[in-house]
């Protein structure tokens, strides 16, 4: 946790030589929230997998989806997608992976460092679901430790 | 290596060597997942929902910046960025109509895409077919005139996009000024260009009603020997005499 706040300082030290100094602080601390996230996810999966690799590729796939996933719920609820069981059945699925992954797009928006207008509300809000998430796989690392044999 | 020497484990050993039933995970860890998992359920349920916002096309990088970042695949690069202007219009959740573009930056793109690309044909595809299908004929006249600036850089390649322009114009614009304009540059700058483009100028001339321009556009070229096809030149002589005598029998009424 110590490293994800570090790495967002120094993101956001560098950022603040030309944005503008309430939406970096804004967007750094957005940020710090994010990598506490992953750096929770990180222990969870190296705890779980053992392995490196596969723990690797979880956690890369992981951000990937959890950036996209608004995305992929506009597109899912697109009408050009169609009215299909199998399209239902897609969405359906799509609206119940958003229900157990971050939202990170709501995380860091560049649009704080360009336009300026950060929005501390949106940071109250990532604050809650960075503490909940972070709760969250801190008691399944725990719950996966518990059943190994040391 | 003889064999026998390794025996490998059985996989039933490997799984279970390292795991104990998650029965003997205290009660209070089983408790802290089961209420962090409803309470991020919880909170995810009551975010509000993701509105579909349509994004504004930007303006395209300069492009010495593309031919730098393309690592001297401009056609590569040029190709991604049709793909990704065509594709504009399809955000995640929302489509975009044609009149809800922005024309100059859609030009803008174009015009990027051919400076990286410029023997590429497609772009001028898209200004003179595609784009102008917007039911706005401001729009519709600067994708034409796009198409016409384009012309005049490269008239040898890229005539046939004006020769669709100019009979867009005439037909879907009811411009036909603006028709002959383009079907007299054709024919001015494009000499290697096939006979029906640069005779389009006469066809737009009779159509309009502008017979005696037409006629003497159509004795001109007949005379002028540039015209070696004998059906050709034998469709063109019938053409001429029948022009005349439509001039005979009734007055040409101007369009």
């Amino acid at each position: 946790m110590l490293i994800a706040v570090l790495v967002a300082t120094l993101a956001a030290l560098s950022q603040s030589i030309l944005a503008a100094k309430g939406g970096v602080l804004a967007w750094g601390v957005s940020l710090a929230l994010e990598l506490v996230i992953m750096a929770a996810l990180s222990l969870f999966c190296i705890v779980t997998f053992t392995q490196l690799m596969p723990a690797m590729c979880f956690v890369t796939g992981f951000y990937i989806v959890a950036r996209a996933l608004s995305a992929i719920r506009l597109i899912s609820k697109s009408p050009l997608s169609g009215e299909s069981p199998s399209q239902h059945v897609m969405s359906w699925l799509v609206d119940t992976l958003a229900l157990v992954l971050p939202g990170f797009d709501r995380y860091a928006p560049t649009a704080w460092l360009a336009d300026g207008g950060a929005q501390w509300s949106a940071v109250g809000t990532a604050s809650v679901e960075a503490a909940i998430y972070t709760s969250l796989l801190c008691a399944a690392a725990t719950f996966d430790f518990y059943r190994r044999n040391v | 290596m003889r064999r026998g020497n390794v025996r490998l484990l059985s996989a039933k050993r490997l799984s279970q060597r390292n795991e104990r039933s998650w029965r003997s995970v205290p009660k209070s860890v089983i408790a802290a997942l089961a209420i962090a998992l409803i309470l991020e359920t919880g909170f995810q349920s009551h975010q509000p929902k993701t509105l579909a916002r349509a994004q504004a096309l930007h303006q395209p990088p300069a492009v010495s910046a593309l031919r730098l970042v393309s690592l001297g695949e401009n056609i590569a690069v040029a190709q991604l960025m049709s793909l990704y202007l065509q594709a504009f219009d399809n955000q995640p959740g929302i489509s975009i109509p044609f009149r809800e573009l922005d024309y100059g930056r859609v030009s803008d793109w174009l015009k990027t895409i051919l400076a990286l690309d410029p023997i590429g044909q497609y772009p001028l595809f898209l200004a003179s077919q595609v784009y102008p299908q917007v039911p706005d004929p401001a729009r519709t006249r600067s994708m034409f005139d796009f198409v016409y600036q384009e012309f005049l850089a490269d008239p040898a390649r890229r005539w046939r996009w004006l020769a669709h322009s100019a009979l867009a114009a005439r037909h879907r614009l009811k411009d036909n000024k603006l028709a002959l304009h383009y079907a007299n540059e054709i024919a001015r700058l494009a000499p290697h260009a096939p006979g029906w483009a640069r005779q389009m100028q006469i066809f737009i001339l009779e159509d309009i009603g502008e017979i005696e321009s037409a006629k003497i556009m159509l004795g001109a070229l007949i005379a002028s020997g540039e015209v070696r096809d004998e059906r050709e030149l034998h469709f063109l002589t019938e053409r001429l005499a029948e022009l005349e005598s439509a001039e005979k029998s009734s007055t040409p009424s101007k369009n």
